[in-house]
């Protein structure tokens, strides 16, 4: 039977160590709607849908100490509009050292 | 004595690096092809110890040949005794400095004794493609 | 007394005649110099002349592996290579990862140096005493690649080699030296220095003579103290799961990500440059350690496209010059360029500055004839432009022979207004960060001896990034508030002590992530593991005056080449064209801004105001068998 919803399954990674101890998984799937959000909407559906995830924005700030990344792109505006659709996938990770 | 019983293999080309190191397989090959009887098991560790007063050392070798892990390491400049795994007496210090937990010391159950043997077979297939590759 | 954890002994292969020899050395060279980038220093002063010219027999190439390697120091595998520079005619040290040293060392030698050139290629056999120059006729032409595993077929699995690839032996300017097939000493054209030597590589065979240390408890205690440091520095555990490309997104948001040629400093896909991405999307299957290492940080990726890639990287600077610097955002591509230049033998940061000057000026109306030799417009993003433009640098063919001389003097040869946009500077590529906006970066770049590069005097601390940076600038300055870019306060006291620090991690072994963008280490714990190693007592303060030594050493060797304060400069755009951030601040070095900084930093050094080292100062470092070319040089002006 083919899937009439507006729901799609969209895969969420949380990518760095210090994270990963605060939020409690690396990696799970989530139910949303299809359709356009801006960044601010979609860190507070994530934040619903994920537990202990309010605790990683509460002590970093977007851009800076976490990152965001949706559908390969790194959004740093919170009213940037991103387009969700059945291949979407979302990072959320922090800095590590380089060079 | 700080010299380490675990020998990486590595074919660079590949990146691939296999490291190998003793599982005290039940049959001891390295114990039974041994001349002089100087390999024994212990009977704390359950690993294979070299009892160094009985051993040829670099007049032998035999273990060497017979381990089927490649786990022995054998190098007469630096210590003239075959070294195999003894878990360092029961702290091993191979474990303190892996940090992604890829060595654990374990109670060894029939369960993890079962994911030791797999783990080094999938390892020594991966080993032997790579002698291969460089036979001449 | 006894010499600890180094043997003393330095191998010399003269290709000329065939003479191999051992030189001895012992405590005093080594309480003066620390270690290989020291000690080679200290040769170079000797064995190279200023008129030696960089591809002519009478250049000397040195490798030499660090006094803590080969002892249970961890991440201290790091090696040394040490020439006089094709592309920027002066002394240079290149530093490189892999298993090479550690090796060189287990056969029983601390350095090796290669005097001469031969008229055949050859290649050099090292089993501890016994030393061979053999044939390398079936090796000549291959890529890095084929030439390792042939030379594996016949000389075993537990060797290893040092190879240059077909850009090597065609001189081209950035080819690389590569040690254990994927670890690159890539800049400076040492490739090009063996190429011109005709000498293949090294192999050096298992290795079985190891070193002690003086004191081997106590500094079996001390590597548990760095190993521990090391597990609980949360930006080393994150370049080990994300690799160097994890700084991606750190300098984009700091708008120091330099894009498009250095005409932008941060980018919307940015994260396809990333090593966070690189495990999103699957690309990484595998990690890779040099010697002695347990970060390891290097990256084993994977690609179906382009015929199906397996290969080792892309590290940050790759990511960076050869994605977002050309608009490239497709990382399949950059794998690809990425395996191409490892294979080929050339520097990726100079490939992907000399690429993004193609397109910039293929854009502003030049090189019209290049559509038709590429097949395809060398425009922004386009990775077949850059692809065959790799391949015709590696083999000098077509434009290829004109690029593969770097961007200085390409620009030159095409029309003097394109260099406006050939951004390198005393004919070194500049690396990738944006030197406008990081200031301490901008004068570390211009004072260092390779040119404007990341891989001498890294002073990554300056991002602030992390508690242990904001800790360090603190230290360094008594300001925590000046962590952090876009600030000019400090930043001679944060370059000299970088520099001084980096010359010690380099001499013994260390990888710079240890000391100095992680903080495993500082000078007080160096002085520790450098006293119970080696048995000569130093402490946080004299260990850092011998990193100044060497430091200083570097800078008369160059002052002797010609060197003068009006070298210690930026490339053009940087000191020229504005640089506008995210927030909408715009940046500049000024020659107003650096020669304030430059002004303080010489007072610190006690350099002259045309940065010549002071006869004072090299009494005061023992260097007095340099004084009498300072004086020449102070007196010449």
């Amino acid at each position: 039977m083919r899937n009439l919803s507006n729901n799609i399954r969209i895969k969420v990674k949380v990518l760095s160590d210090p994270l990963i101890r605060i939020v409690g998984i690396e990696e799970t799937d989530i139910v949303v709607n299809k359709g356009r959000f801006s960044l601010n909407e979609l860190i507070n559906t994530l934040k619903s849908l994920i537990p202990n995830l309010e605790k990683v924005f509460q002590t970093r700030r977007l851009g800076r100490e976490v990152f965001i990344a949706v559908n390969g792109q790194v959004i740093y505006d919170l009213n940037k509009v991103v387009e969700l659709g059945g291949e979407s996938r979302i990072s959320i990770f922090t800095l590590g050292a380089g060079g | 004595m700080l010299l380490s019983r675990i020998v990486v293999w590595k074919d660079k080309a590949r990146a691939t690096f296999i490291p190998m190191v003793c599982i005290s397989c039940p049959g001891m090959p390295c114990a039974r092809v041994c001349p002089t009887g100087a390999i024994v098991k212990d009977e704390k560790t359950g690993m294979p110890k070299v009892i160094e007063s009985k051993c040829l050392g670099a007049e032998c070798g035999k273990c060497v040949e017979a381990c089927p892990y490649h786990a022995i390491n054998f190098n007469p400049e630096v210590h003239a005794y075959p070294l195999i795994c003894d878990l360092c007496g029961g702290d091993p210090q191979c474990v303190k400095v892996c940090w992604p937990g890829a060595l654990r010391i374990v109670e060894l159950t029939k369960s993890f004794s079962k994911e030791r043997f797999l783990l080094a077979t999938q390892s020594l297939t991966k080993l032997n493609e790579v002698l291969k590759k460089f036979q001449r | 007394m006894k010499l600890y954890a180094v043997h003393g002994r330095i191998l010399h292969v003269n290709l000329s005649n065939g003479k191999i020899w051992v030189e001895k050395f012992g405590n005093d060279l080594l309480s003066m110099f620390i270690g290989s980038r020291g000690i080679m220093a200290r040769l170079y002063w000797d064995l190279v002349k200023p008129s030696t010219d960089p591809l002519a027999p009478d250049n000397v190439l040195m490798v030499g592996a660090g006094t803590f390697t080969g002892t249970p120091m961890p991440s201290a595998g790091r090696t040394i290579v040490t020439f006089k520079s094709p592309a920027t005619g002066r002394y240079f040290k290149s530093s490189v990862g892999g298993d090479f040293g550690l090796k060189l060392k287990m056969n029983g030698y601390d350095i090796i140096v290669i005097h001469g050139a031969s008229e055949e290629p050859v290649y050099i056999y090292i089993e501890g005493d016994h030393v061979e120059i053999r044939s390398a006729k079936h090796l000549w032409g291959l890529d890095v690649r084929s030439a390792h595993n042939e030379l594996i077929r016949r000389h075993g699995v537990h060797a290893d080699t040092l190879l240059i690839g077909p850009a090597g032996e065609k001189l081209v300017k950035y080819a690389s030296i590569n040690v254990s097939v994927y670890n690159v000493a890539a800049r400076g054209g040492g490739g090009a220095v063996l190429g011109s030597k005709k000498l293949k590589g090294i192999v050096v065979s298992k290795g079985t003579t190891s070193v002690e240390v003086a004191h081997p408890k106590r500094y079996y205690e001390l590597a548990m103290k760095v190993v521990r440091n090391i597990m609980n520095d949360e930006a080393l555990i994150a370049t080990a799961k994300f690799g160097t490309a994890s700084a991606t997104m750190g300098l984009d948001s700091t708008s120091t990500l330099p894009v498009y040629n250095f005409r932008k400093s941060y980018w919307e896909h940015a994260y396809k440059n990333s090593g966070e991405y690189y495990v999103e999307a699957g690309y990484l299957i595998g990690r890779v350690g040099c010697a002695q290492c347990i970060v390891s940080c290097h990256r084993h990726t994977k690609t179906n496209k382009f015929g199906g890639v397996d290969t080792v990287g892309p590290e940050y600077e790759t990511s960076n010059a050869l994605g977002g610097n050309i608009g490239n955002a497709d990382t399949d591509a950059l794998i690809k360029m990425n395996d191409l230049a490892n294979i080929y033998g050339l520097d990726t940061i100079s490939l992907g500055g000399v690429i993004a000057w193609v397109m910039e000026t293929y854009e502003r109306g030049y090189l019209k004839e290049l559509v038709k030799e590429l097949g395809t417009e060398p425009v922004w993003g386009n990775v077949e432009a850059a692809l065959k433009l790799i391949e015709k640098i590696a083999r000098r063919e077509g434009i290829g022979d004109l690029l593969a001389e770097g961007l200085s003097r390409a620009c030159r040869k095409v029309d003097p207004e394109t260099c406006k946009w050939a951004v390198e500077a005393n004919g070194l590529e500049h690396s990738r960060v944006d030197t406008r906006v990081a200031k301490a970066y901008a004068l570390a770049f211009a004072l260092n001896p390779r040119g404007p590069d990341h891989l001498h005097t890294e002073t990554f601390a300056e991002f602030g990034f992390s508690e242990g940076a904001k800790k360090l600038i603190e230290r360094i300055t008594g300001h925590r508030e000046w962590a952090g870019v876009g600030k000019v306060e400090g930043r001679p006291e944060i370059v000299k002590w970088h520099e001084e620090m980096y010359a010690i991690t380099d001499s013994v072994g260390f990888c710079a992530f240890i000391t100095t963008a992680g903080f495993a280490v500082d000078e007080y714990l160096m002085s520790e593991l450098f006293t119970a190693a080696t048995g000569i007592e130093k402490d946080a303060k004299t260990i850092m005056t011998d990193g100044e030594r060497i430091v200083t050493l570097e800078r008369i060797i160059q002052v002797r080449e010609g060197r003068r304060r009006i070298h210690d400069t930026l490339p053009w755009r940087i000191m020229n064209e504005k640089i506008k951030t995210r927030d909408g601040k715009e940046y500049v070095v000024s020659a107003k801004e650096l020669n304030t900084m430059l002004d303080k930093y010489y007072e610190l050094r006690k350099w002259s105001k045309n940065g010549i080292p002071l006869p004072d100062k090299l009494k005061e470092l023992k260097l007095e068998f340099t004084i009498p070319e300072a004086l020449k040089a102070l007196q010449s002006g």
